[in-house]
């Protein structure tokens, strides 16, 4: 798992430029991300990493950061 | 790139890459313009994202009217403003076991839970038709995940196992009534994921989405292919390498007697089996061509192994020679005289899949069929490129016209003159105004023609009811006899009359019967209807498309006059008065 990876699944489905993505990016800083781009991020990265999220948790996420730990703790 | 979307998918690369997919296909050309309403009783977003790219792969490019979910019923029945405005071609329902208020009521049997959601469902199929005249395409249900009743719930005459079988069974009883109604059989489709794939619980909770995103992909696959089917462009052609993809084995090394074919070994009974597959597409309708690297002989032998269930003569054209395979697959689509987006392409050989997709693009179909005997079945089936929304009688003789034009072929050069040739044909003709019985050929006709077909106008099964009983309305059918065979229904020519003047908006005639003076016939039998009704001018409009240029010059050469171009169209006229109707000497009009 690497973040770049996550970073680059959050640029794809909100479709903006390289770079406009950080760990610190929310949903209220990129104007595609709304909450059905939320589910399409989730579903890409449970996918991608062959993980399940906890419904409780998706709904406390904010940041690129959020994603990123959230991931990472079901990896290990 | 756009391999993700070939069967059986790539879903990540799908979710992820859906705006560049988009923005990639989006750029072809000439891409058929299609209106298409989603009325969902679940939340349809996604299913409409994965649609659109499925349907611009295809070649249309749809515009979407999407309704709140649980809204389904209500914009049909409420005539929601917006819909009615947007006038859909084609209008998808999209349901599921959730939105089956009853399902789980333990004080109702489940024949009386399936009547009354399947009454709902009528009144919004028949609203529909009237109102948009347009095709339905509606969902029937899979099974619930859970099951409070357990085991028992299978017998159980109030459980959801009952419910959702008869309920299915009514639907599909229903669309074998209606022509305008087809159906998505999530049933299958979900039974073939598995459950536990197809749902995805959590993602209902949060967002009222009925599957999870891979079963999307899936099921919006099985929508674009039935969008296909209606719009005639399905495919029609199965065009097969030889060595290890027919048999196992080289067989210019091996000989006939050294391949793997049969059930003596398990990967010869993959082989057979691969073979009774294809078998059965023939039957069904689907042309068969070889393409192979091999001598033809050597080629042919491998058909005469004991074990072969497919035969030389099943194939409408074999060739098996040294030049590249797309030369060879032009020539195929020549011979059978179809065009190469009805073709498709197997081959275990990586490289040739390669260089075919670069030669055609997406026209020639090129599934991604690995090179393990053991998968070719399951992966032809499930790209589901022949899908078909009716099957016609002639569809299942499709196969022998094309044997039969071979033998044609071979009879015509024993003639010194084309004439002569046709004279010895002894061929007769039916043409008639339109029959009930031949409604579902005619309406095949009319949206897979493109080479003979002067305005390529293409109508719905609805559109096709509506025009036979309008009084304004000239309609004429023929089909065909010759020595050889029964040709079946294979020409129509359909005008609206306007006063003294009759406009010919659609002529067309399938390609098994080019060059045979049919089309001779049948333009007098209508130019005669004309005269008999008093008209006094009789317009042709000719509009050209990439693939009817062979029709350029019909209007002229019958005697029609050039009157000038019209959006993209030239217009011709003739002046009946003026004009004694001939007699076609090669072909005797009678009921056949």
């Amino acid at each position: 798992m690497s973040v770049s990876t996550i970073i680059e699944i959050f640029q794809d489905i909100l479709d903006v430029k390289k770079g406009t993505v950080s760990l610190k990016t929310t949903s209220s800083d990129i104007d595609q991300w709304d909450s059905l781009a939320t589910v399409n991020i989730i579903a890409a990265l449970e996918e991608e990493f062959g993980i399940k999220f906890k419904l409780e948790d998706i709904q406390t996420v904010k940041t690129v950061q959020d994603f990123v730990e959230l991931v990472q703790a079901h990896k290990k | 790139m756009l391999e993700v979307l070939e069967y059986p998918f790539d879903v990540i690369k799908i979710l992820r890459k859906k705006k560049v997919l988009k923005r990639h296909l989006i750029k072809k050309e000439s891409l058929i313009n299609i209106k298409i309403a989603v009325l969902g009783a679940t939340t349809t977003f996604e299913v409409v994202e994965q649609l659109e790219l499925f349907l611009l792969k295809a070649g249309f490019k749809p515009t979407f009217y999407a309704c709140d979910y649980g809204q389904h019923y209500n914009v049909v029945m409420f005539n929601d403003e917006a819909l009615l405005n947007f006038k859909p071609d084609i209008v998808y329902l999209h349901v599921s076991p959730e939105s089956i208020d009853e399902l789980n009521k333990s004080n109702i049997v489940s024949k009386e839970k399936a009547e009354i959601e399947l009454n709902k469902m009528q009144k919004v199929w028949e609203k529909l038709n009237t109102n948009f005249n347009c095709s339905v395409i509606q969902d029937n249900f899979e099974m619930p995940v859970v099951r409070s009743l357990g085991n028992f719930s299978l017998t159980s005459t109030t459980g959801s196992f009952q419910t959702i079988t008869l309920l299915n069974q009514m639907i599909a009883q229903e669309a074998n009534k209606l022509s305008y109604l087809n159906i998505i059989d999530r049933f299958y489709l979900s039974s073939k994921m598995g459950l536990d794939s197809w749902k995805d619980y959590s993602l209902w909770l949060s967002s009222k989405y009925s599957l999870s995103y891979k079963a999307i992909t899936h099921l919006s696959y099985t929508i674009s292919k039935i969008i296909n089917s209606l719009l005639g462009k399905s495919k029609k052609c199965l065009v097969l390498d030889l060595d290890n993809t027919l048999w196992g084995g080289i067989i210019g090394d091996v000989g006939k007697e050294g391949i793997d074919l049969g059930r003596d070994t398990s990967i010869g009974q993959a082989y057979l089996d691969f073979h009774l597959y294809i078998k059965e597409l023939k039957d069904r309708g689907i042309i068969l061509a070889v393409c192979s690297k091999n001598e033809f002989d050597t080629a042919k032998s491998g058909f005469d192994h004991p074990d072969s269930v497919l035969k030389f003569e099943d194939f409408a054209s074999f060739k098996a020679n040294w030049d590249p395979k797309s030369k060879n697959i032009h020539e195929i689509a020549n011979e059978i005289n179809i065009g190469l987006d009805s073709l498709v392409f197997i081959d275990d050989n990586p490289v040739e899949r390669d260089i075919v997709r670069k030669e055609f693009g997406s026209l020639v179909s090129v599934p991604e069929i690995g090179d393990d005997v053991v998968y070719y079945r399951a992966i032809l089936d499930g790209a589901d490129l022949f899908t078909t929304t009716s099957l016609s009688s002639e569809d299942m003789k499709r196969n022998e016209y094309y044997k039969s034009n071979q033998k044609r072929e071979q009879f015509l050069s024993t003639f010194k003159n084309y004439d002569e040739y046709l004279k010895s044909l002894k061929m007769k003709a039916e043409i008639a105004p339109y029959k009930n019985i031949y409604l579902s050929r005619i309406s095949q006709l009319i949206n897979k023609t493109n080479q003979f077909n002067l305005t390529t106008k293409r109508m719905s099964l609805q559109e096709v009811e509506k025009a036979m009983v309008e009084k304004n309305k000239i309609s004429f059918y023929a089909r065909l006899i010759d020595k050889f065979d029964d040709n079946g229904l294979v020409s129509l020519i359909q005008g609206t009359i306007l006063g003294s003047e009759v406009e010919i908006d659609l002529w067309l005639m399938s390609c098994r019967v080019f060059k045979r003076t049919l089309e001779h016939s049948l333009l007098y039998s209508f130019l005669q209807e004309a005269k008999n009704r008093n008209i006094k001018t009789v317009r042709g409009r000719y509009v050209p498309t990439k693939k009817n240029h062979i029709v350029s010059n019909l209007y002229k050469e019958m005697g029609f006059l050039f009157v000038g171009e019209k959006e993209g169209s030239q217009i011709f006229e003739i002046d009946l008065k003026k004009y004694s109707i001939p007699n076609n000497p090669n072909i005797i009009i009678e009921e056949l």
